[in-house]
């Protein structure tokens, strides 16, 4: 892109939950303009805070995840951190964030850091969650994780992802019939998900609307309507105590079973057994795992329906479903954004950052870099990943899940390719986005004998 | 226009140190994944096993 062509187009408002609906090509066309002209710039806005460092080029990003002594999680994970929060954002903070908020001395960088954990806390001031931790504890508290995502139980769990894919196949997808792809074929990480956490069969429906609820929960937003706070509240709290009645289970059996919980519950940190307040954010993780890679699933499809040509390439070659995988992960990433605070003053692209300066790495803007990826506003999925993609992120933030989603997209996905021809939209997909997340909403296909 | 014509494949591991691994081959990814652990992480060398490599490895388009 000329210089002469960025200058005519808008660059991205981070902050404004707007922009992160408008039509995806639209945006990187924004972000893709700044990319060229200033890619390491200091956003300010009226809404936010403080102002920001924005990352668009992969290197730069790749340098800020790399470096954790350099740049922090404790001071805010999102862009939504950095903004001036509302007196209804306040309100709903815990206790414990507005008296330590309340305090003469806290710096603008505690501050981000406070609301922010105050958001994901649950009003538990111990909830220790992995995204604001930093070395040395943040390794000690993901391997434990990563313990339970181990690659051999991975490796073992594909036969039953697949099992679990032909079950909703059978179910809710006959060819010829309009299917919405998110509500069918996309709830199946979700109930593999449930499965390794060890929830029975009976309950898997309900579990899954209940962790859905708390998902929400934790997304504090100026505008939510009270009564439907109150309602996600109750759900969430019936999850809350859900987790903790099968915590409870695993440790009374001694944590000797196959699940994720039973793993966790056998692991120790800090010379003991995990904490329940440990614990409880990993079960929450593993949940949120069987959404975002819904979002992928139905990212691929969505691709690939509006694709024809590159959906003929699959179905004619369906060895290159692990490349569909990757590139719709490049193209249309689930995490828009991850942050960072400098520790220290810190050159990054030629601009000085200063400790305490919040820096925005824009994931989606890296994966189009053109220095990296040939012809990067193109979905090809022949493109090769000798360059790695940030859709997962990069570093020892990088999704812990990662693994997981691309296993459980591939066997998903080989069973659909398997079963059918081929597949059309029958309909306008919906997306929802905000300024941390992206994903489908509904996605109506025909599946094809 | 379905046809691209031949494609090469190749395994790729991406190392959450942020190195990428590439080999032709499974025996290939698996000689050069434990050789990255040795060099650059040799605390864990003697954690994964060859199905836990090929399990991380992604076999992909070559350029």
């Amino acid at each position: 892109m000329s210089t002469a062509v960025a200058s005519t187009i808008d660059w991205p408002k981070w902050e404004d939950p707007g922009f992160y609906l408008q039509d995806p090509e639209v945006m990187q066309a924004q972000m893709a303009a700044q990319r060229e002209a200033a890619p390491v710039y200091w956003y300010e806005a009226p809404a936010l805070a403080t102002g920001f460092w924005v990352l668009s080029k992969r290197a730069d990003c790749r340098f800020v995840g790399s470096n954790p002594e350099l740049f922090c999680n404790k001071y805010g994970f999102a862009v939504g951190d950095a903004n001036e929060p509302s007196e209804t954002v306040l309100n709903q903070l815990p206790e414990w964030a507005r008296e330590e908020l309340a305090k003469p001395d806290v710096t603008p960088a505690q501050r981000r850091g406070l609301i922010a954990r105050g958001k994901l806390s649950l009003g538990d001031p111990a909830l220790e969650n992995m995204i604001f931790l930093d070395p040395p504890r943040h390794g000690q508290v993901r391997r434990i994780f990563m313990g339970a995502l181990k690659p051999s139980l991975v490796r073992r769990l594909k036969p039953r992802m697949a099992e679990i894919a032909d079950e909703f196949l059978d179910e809710m997808v006959k060819p010829g019939d309009e299917v919405d792809f998110v509500r069918t074929i996309g709830r199946v990480p979700a109930a593999v998900m449930t499965e390794m956490v060890g929830v029975p069969p009976s309950e898997r429906e309900r579990f899954i609307e209940l962790a859905s609820a708390h998902l929400e929960a934790i997304t504090v937003t100026p505008d939510k309507d009270p009564a439907e706070v109150a309602r996600v509240k109750k759900l969430a709290q019936e999850f809350r105590d859900y987790v903790d009645k099968l915590l409870e289970e695993r440790r009374a059996s001694g944590g000797t079973g196959e699940d994720l919980i039973s793993v966790v519950v056998r692991s120790e940190l800090d010379g003991g057994p995990v904490p329940r307040s440990t614990a409880f954010v990993f079960v929450t993780h593993f949940l949120s795992a069987g959404e975002t890679t819904r979002a992928l699933l139905s990212h691929l499809a969505m691709a690939l329906g509006q694709r024809p040509d590159q959906r003929k390439l699959l179905l004619d070659r369906p060895e290159l479903l692990q490349n569909a995988i990757e590139e719709t992960m490049r193209y249309y990433p689930i995490n828009w954004t991850g942050c960072r605070t400098a520790t220290q003053q810190v050159e990054v692209g030629g601009q000085t950052i200063a400790k305490d300066d919040y820096v925005v790495m824009a994931y989606a803007a890296a994966n189009r870099d053109p220095d990296v990826y040939e012809d990067p506003d193109r979905y090809d999925i022949t493109r090769s990943f000798e360059n790695d993609h940030l859709g997962f992120g990069h570093g020892e933030h990088s999704c812990p899940g990662a693994l997981l989603a691309r296993v459980d997209s591939l066997a998903i996905w080989e069973r659909v390719l398997a079963r059918f021809g081929d597949w059309e939209l029958a309909g306008e997909p919906k997306i929802w986005s905000n300024p941390f997340l992206r994903g489908v909403t509904t996605l109506p296909v025909t599946f094809k004998a | 226009m379905s046809s691209v014509g031949d494609l090469d494949f190749h395994y790729v591991l991406s190392c959450p140190c942020g190195e990428t691994l590439t080999a032709p081959s499974e025996d290939g990814i698996v000689e050069a994944s434990f050789a990255h652990l040795r060099e650059k992480h040799p605390e864990l060398a003697d954690k994964y096993e060859r199905e836990h490599i090929l399990m991380m490895a992604r076999r992909l388009v070559r350029p």
